[in-house]
Order: structure tokens, then C-alpha cells, then sequence
């Protein structure tokens, strides 16, 4: 059954199609989460949550643009957990410090190599307006006009932030390199 | 770090992405879905929704009607004026893909097959292994899924092929990446030994755990002779042999390990992987050297090995990659040093065999790392019959003089080059070296020295004036009354090896020396057999 079907049986209320359209999907949309700063720990309720907003707007499902549009609930959902992550690491910065350990353990589970995950941490410092660009160009070989889709913003904008985003991940990581050599 | 590298390093992180196991599972999406409707039901039944007004009906019927009348003529205009070229170069492009596809399809599955009957594992494990996993997710996520894929080939002739060896490369068994070495035509760097590893360890380790599980179903007969196993477990070893691992078994415990590199049935071809990533494969080969506080192997092997452990841990320690195995490996180093360094126990601490290791450890027979302090320890029970060194020492000892030589002493550089810093612990170690062989003047201590040992013991020789120590270090053809003279090794600074191989090494002369010596003496290095089948690396032309 290819994916279009998939979609319109899952809209008609078929759910054993809309479990099979969650499994083809499922591993971008954590990948992406993963990419914007959902802590490992939290990707399997981050994209439950993804997927349950999506089967809610399944009727609105215009066929063209079903990746950008997961792209955009997933950006959402992501959005939502990283402000409410923020308002919880305050709380617990203010309890002990200790939080952010635990989470350092559990991203070696999913980047095994140190150079990865420095690479991981500098993305995962840049802000957002470009963080995401650069995510959705380099992770999931999306084109200018799908970025700009997904992010609602210009053709040129996107072509901005990307080469920004680019210039400051390379200084970031030289920077890293100097002070790793001493 | 130019654009190149930058595309490099992204792109190797993409795959690391890839490989990222899913964690959601879908059937907890429509629990919540129906928990969510349950509520909502029952939400319903206690408030029931109210209608809309009718104001807003009468509305909602004008917005609808013309609405339908926009509908209408967008799709009328795009019916009477298609763009035909854009349609028919979408539907050749289109076409293309489902040709490729349905080629494809045949092709994925009987290489998998393939795979798995190579290593004659049941489907249902099979496909629980992580690199079949990460298959299936490129099959399933990249090559079936349609648009992507003609997005991608819109601007991208290549796209399909590349994909298809993508997909068809990650199916591949460890004999078959092993065996695909001997395609690289030149030797490999370390960056692409290094990278290698890193997918035959993601390959193996899974494979290796299915074939050690299985071995409990052999565990009664396991400590028979190899000859009376059963048709099964000897059809077992045979599958596992072809995929270069082998059955180890440490004390009670079976298990298999996968040595490709140095067991006897090794190809060839592995040479061409780089000298200072062995030691991965080494230890993946060897697993622990220690059972409980005792040493697996001889005193002798087991220092052979750390020796090579050493190696890759100094050019990993600067490039910090592979931490997860490089973590395990520099555990192993300091365990297996602390226990040789320190004696088994009481017994065997200052025996012959211990005293024995020091001076070879000292003399550079097993690495540099451990030099100084078996030096250390050797003069404090020379001159009291103890040693205050072997009762302070830690093991963090062992990772801070590994860390020393790798950071302080050995420099590498991108271009492959190495260099050495001549300072006052470098000079302090040699001295040792030269004071052992002027004591005992036993060439075997020469034979074992590497080509940056051989300069520095050069320059300290010269330098003290002991022309007769410096020309058991040069090949016949070097006059050593043209060498320039000097009253010692401090006026050098640093040495650095100008290839891989260490055929050229510059020693660099201190800016207030150069009057003296000139900028720097270059060294031109060769070996000469030693008679007992191995060589000894000697210097063969001395330049300023």
C-alpha cells in the first residue's frame, strides 16, 4: 500500500493504517526532535505527543505536503517541550544542579562517538533561527523551498541562516579544537 | 576548517543520526488517542455541545458558496492549461524510479538473504540485529519513500546509485568488510582506519553476542577436546571462523571474539589499515588481560600487548575519538600496567622475571609510556631493595603518563608527521636508556628501539662525547668526525618525523644553539638485520 493510500484509509479511521504510517515516519520524527533539542530521554513522549496531534489534524491532510507538514507538528511539539524543559531545568537548577548529568549519559546511548556528540552540543547551541535551517538541510536533505515551508519564513531568509549558521558552527568548533589542544 | 571538512564532519554525524534506534512505539499512540476520545465522550455526555447560533449559519452558507465557486475555477484552469513539459519530464523521472525500484527491491532482499545465510542466523534474530536494523531503516525510510527520493534525483543524477550502494554496503558481513580493505590501493590513513573500525565494530558486536548466546546450548561439552564437539557447535565454529572470529574461553566462560587482524588465517590485505588503530583490534581480539587480579597471559605477552595498546591510545588520547572503546582500552591499559609494574604479588614483586620486565620496560622494549617509572623503580631498589615508587603507585599514575607522552612528548599533526618535545623528563629518560646499555652494553637493549629512541640515544651519546656509544647507532657509511659537535642534549628542543614511516627525522636546535649546531640536524633512517630474523632501526646519513 503505498503512503497516499495509507493516508486516506487512516483518515477514513483505519488504525491499522495509521500505525503503519506512524512506523514509516516515526524514526524522522525523532531524529528531527533529537536534533532540536529533545533530550533523548524524552523523544518517545515527544513524538507520541507528534503523532497524536497528527492523527487529530489527519482531516486537514492536504497530500502534497504531508513531510513538511509532519515536519511543522514535530517543530511545534518540540517548541512546546523546550519551553517547558526550560521552566523545569530552572526549577531544578534551583533544587541541584545534578540534572544535566543524567542526561549527558543518556546522549552517549544514542551518539556513540565523543566527536559526535561535540558536534551534536555545538548544533544544539546555536539559536534556533538557525539551528533549525541547518538541521533540516544537512539531517533531512530538504531543499531551500521545503525549508522555508516548514520554518514560514522567505526563500532568502532561509539561504542567510544557512550560511550564518554555518560560518558560526565552524567558528564554534574551531574554537572547540583550540581549546581541547590547549 | 574549510567547507569540505565541514561537509565531512556533518555528514558523518547524519549517519551517526541514522543509526539512532527508535524508541516510540506506535501502539502507545492510539491508546492515548482512544483515552483521549474516552474522555471526551464522556465530557460530551455530562456537557453536551452546544449548536451554533443561526446568525452564524447564515454566514457560514455565503463564505461556503463562494468558496465552491473559487474551487471550481482553480480546478478548471488547471485542467484546460497544464504545463506539459514540467508533467512529462516529472513522469519520466517517475518512471525511472519505478523501474529502479522494482529492480531494487529483488536486489535488497537476496542481498539480505544472502547476509543472513552467510551467517546462517534465523530470520526472527536476524532482524533484530542493529546493522540490519539500520538496513532496513534506509530501505524502508530512504529508498521507499517515493518523493523523497525523486526530490533528491531532480537535482541529482547520481542519487539512485549512490543510494543503492548505501543501502547494499550497510548488508555487509564482517568477512565482507574486511575483505573489501584490500580495494584501497594505497595504505589508509589513520582518519580512514579510524572511521573503518568504527563500522566493523557496529557490525560485529551484535553478531558476536548471537553466536555466544548460542553457545549455551553447548555448555556440557564445551571443555571436551575440540575434536568430540557435536556436529552442531563444530558447524557453529566453522560459520564464525569464516566471519574471522574465533572461540575463546577464559577459565569456565565461551565466548567468541573476532580477531581479523591477527589470527593465522589473517588476510593480507590488513596491512594496508594503519599501524595505530591495531590496538582496537587487538583488545577486541584479547578482551581482558586481567582475571580478577592475575595476569591471563605471560608477563612478557601481556607487556607486548599494552605495547601496542599504547600506540593507539597516544594517537586516539589527541583525536579523542572512538571514546567508547578508547574508554575500555585505556581501563585495560592502566589495570594491566598496575599489575605489572607492581608484581602479581608479594611473592613475585623484585623476583628475577619482575626485575627482569623493568629493565626491558625501561629499555623501551615494551613502549615509552612506562619508561621513567620502571627507570625509577629500577634505581630506588638498587640502592634500598624497595621501591617507594611501586607502593605510591596508582593506576591514575599509568593514565597520566600516557597522557604526558601523548600530549607533552608526541605530537601528531594532520599531515600524518609526528613530533617530539625535547624537554627535561625526555632527557631524564634517555639518560636511563643510555646508562643501561653503557652498564650492561647488551644490543638487544638497541634492537628494540623505534626510530625517535634511536636519534634522541644519538643526540645524548654525542652529546656527552661517548663516540663509540654514537656509532653503534649509525650504519658504516656515516662518518661520525663530519657530525658537528655539541656538549649536550638540551640544546635541542624538539624532533619530528617528516613521514609516517619515521624515514627522516629533524631534530630542532634551541634559537640560543644555533650558532653552534645551525637550525637543525636532519637524520635519514634505515634497519639492518640483527641475525635472529628481525631488524634493528639504525641511522644512515647525518645533515645539518
Amino acid at each position: 500500500m503505498t503512503e497516499v493510500e495509507l493516508i486516506a484509509r487512516a483518515q477514513q479511521g483505519d488504525k491499522e493504517a495509521y500505525i503503519e504510517l506512524i512506523r514509516i515516519h516515526q524514526r524522522t520524527v525523532e531524529k528531527f526532535a533529537f536534533q532540536c533539542g529533545v533530550h533523548s530521554n524524552d523523544l518517545a513522549d515527544v513524538s507520541q505527543e507528534v503523532f497524536v496531534k497528527l492523527y487529530r489534524f489527519l482531516h486537514q491532510f492536504k497530500q502534497d505536503r504531508f513531510t513538511t507538514w509532519l515536519y511543522k507538528i514535530t517543530l511545534n511539539a518540540t517548541r512546546d517541550y523546550y519551553r517547558k524543559e526550560q521552566r523545569q531545568q530552572a526549577k531544578e537548577d534551583k533544587l541541584h544542579a545534578q540534572q544535566q548529568k543524567t542526561y549527558s549519559s543518556a546522549e552517549e546511548d544514542v551518539l556513540l562517538f565523543e566527536e559526535d556528540r561535540h558536534l551534536h552540543s555545538a548544533i544544539q547551541a546555536l539559536d534556533e533561527k538557525y539551528r533549525y535551517p541547518l538541521v533540516l538541510y544537512y539531517f533531512h536533505e530538504l531543499k531551500y523551498e521545503e525549508i522555508a515551508e516548514v520554518l514560514t519564513i522567505s526563500l532568502s531568509t532561509v539561504k542567510v541562516r544557512l550560511l550564518r549558521a554555518k560560518e558560526k558552527l565552524k567558528a564554534a568548533l574551531v574554537q572547540e579544537g583550540s581549546v581541547e589542544n590547549g | 576548517m574549510d567547507d569540505k571538512q565541514f561537509d565531512q564532519r556533518m555528514a558523518l554525524l547524519k549517519k551517526s543520526y541514522e543509526r539512532m534506534e527508535s524508541q516510540l512505539d506506535p501502539s502507545r499512540v492510539l491508546q492515548q488517542i482512544e483515552e483521549e476520545d474516552n474522555v471526551r465522550e464522556s465530557l460530551k455526555s455530562v456537557n453536551p455541545v452546544r449548536k451554533p447560533s443561526a446568525k452564524w449559519q447564515k454566514s457560514a452558507v455565503w463564505i461556503a458558496s463562494i468558496a465552491s465557486v473559487l474551487l471550481v475555477g482553480i480546478l478548471i484552469s488547471s485542467y484546460m492549461y497544464p504545463s506539459a513539459f514540467v508533467h512529462s519530464d516529472e513522469e519520466k523521472i517517475e518512471g525511472s524510479y519505478d523501474d529502479w525500484f522494482s529492480r531494487f527491491q529483488k536486489k535488497y532482499q537476496e542481498k539480505r538473504e544472502k547476509t543472513r545465510l552467510e551467517l546462517n542466523i534465523p530470520e526472527e534474530n536476524f532482524k533484530k540485529l542493529t546493522f540490519v536494523k539500520s538496513a532496513d531503516y534506509k530501505y524502508n525510510d530512504k529508498a521507499k519513500n517515493k518523493k523523497i527520493v525523486l526530490n533528491k534525483m531532480t537535482y541529482d543524477p547520481k542519487y539512485l546509485t549512490q543510494l543503492e550502494q548505501e543501502i547494499l554496503d550497510s548488508l555487509q558481513t564482517p568477512r565482507e568488510l574486511i575483505e573489501q580493505i584490500e580495494t584501497h590501493e594505497k595504505p589508509m590513513s589513520f582518519d580512514e582506519s579510524r572511521y573503518f573500525f568504527s563500522i566493523y565494530y557496529y557490525t560485529t558486536k551484535d553478531i558476536l553476542q548471537y553466536y555466544t548466546n548460542e553457545l549455551s546450548h553447548f555448555n556440557t561439552v564445551l571443555s571436551q577436546e575440540k575434536k568430540d564437539y557435536p556436529k552442531e557447535l563444530k558447524q557453529l565454529i566453522a560459520t564464525t571462523k569464516k566471519q574471522y572470529f574465533e572461540l575463546s574461553h577464559d577459565g569456565n566462560i565461551y565466548s567468541f571474539k573476532t580477531n581479523p587482524i591477527f589470527m593465522k588465517d589473517a588476510p593480507a590485505s590488513i596491512d594496508r589499515l594503519h599501524p595505530d588503530i591495531l590496538g582496537f583490534y587487538k583488545y577486541l581480539a584479547t578482551g581482558s588481560l586481567l582475571k580478577g587480579e592475575d595476569l591471563r597471559f605471560s608477563v612478557e605477552e601481556s607487556a607486548r600487548i599494552l605495547k601496542l595498546y599504547e600506540r593507539t591510545l597516544i594517537n586516539n588520547l589527541s583525536t579523542s575519538g572512538l571514546d567508547f572503546q578508547f574508554h575500555n582500552l585505556k581501563k585495560e591499559f592502566e589495570n594491566g600496567w598496575f599489575v605489572l609494574l607492581k608484581g602479581i604479588d608479594d611473592k613475585s614483586r623484585y623476583s628475577p622475571e619482575h626485575i627482569k620486565l623493568l629493565n626491558d620496560t625501561a629499555n623501551g622494549k615494551y613502549g615509552e609510556s612506562m619508561r621513567l617509572t620502571a627507570q625509577f623503580i629500577l634505581e630506588e631498589f638498587k640502592g634500598k631493595g624497595t621501591s617507594k615508587t611501586i607502593d605510591n603507585l596508582t593506576r591514575q599514575d599509568i593514565g597520566l603518563d600516557l597522557s604526558y607522552l601523548s600530549n607533552e612528548v608526541y605530537m601528531e599533526s594532520e599531515d600524518g608527521s609526528t613530533s617530539l618535545q625535547i624537554d627535561y623528563r625526555w632527557i631524564i629518560q634517555t639518560e636511563g636508556l643510555y646508562n643501561a646499555y653503557i652498564s650492561s652494553k647488551d644490543d638487544t637493549i638497541l634492537d628494540s628501539l623505534n626510530p625517535m629512541n634511536v636519534v634522541s640515544l644519538f643526540l645524548y651519546a654525542q652529546g656527552k662525547g661517548d663516540q663509540e656509544t654514537a656509532k653503534r647507532l649509525l650504519s658504516q657509511d656515516v662518518d661520525l668526525s663530519k657530525v658537528v659537535q655539541f656538549d649536550g642534549m638540551e640544546h635541542f628542543t624538539i624532533l619530528y618525523a617528516t613521514d609516517t614511516s619515521q624515514t627522516t627525522i629533524k631534530a630542532g636546535v634551541k634559537s640560543e644553539s644555533t650558532q653552534m649546531i645551525g637550525q637543525h640536524l636532519t637524520f635519514q633512517l634505515g634497519t639492518v638485520a640483527t641475525g635472529k630474523g628481525e631488524k634493528r632501526c639504525i641511522i644512515t646519513a647525518i645533515s645539518e
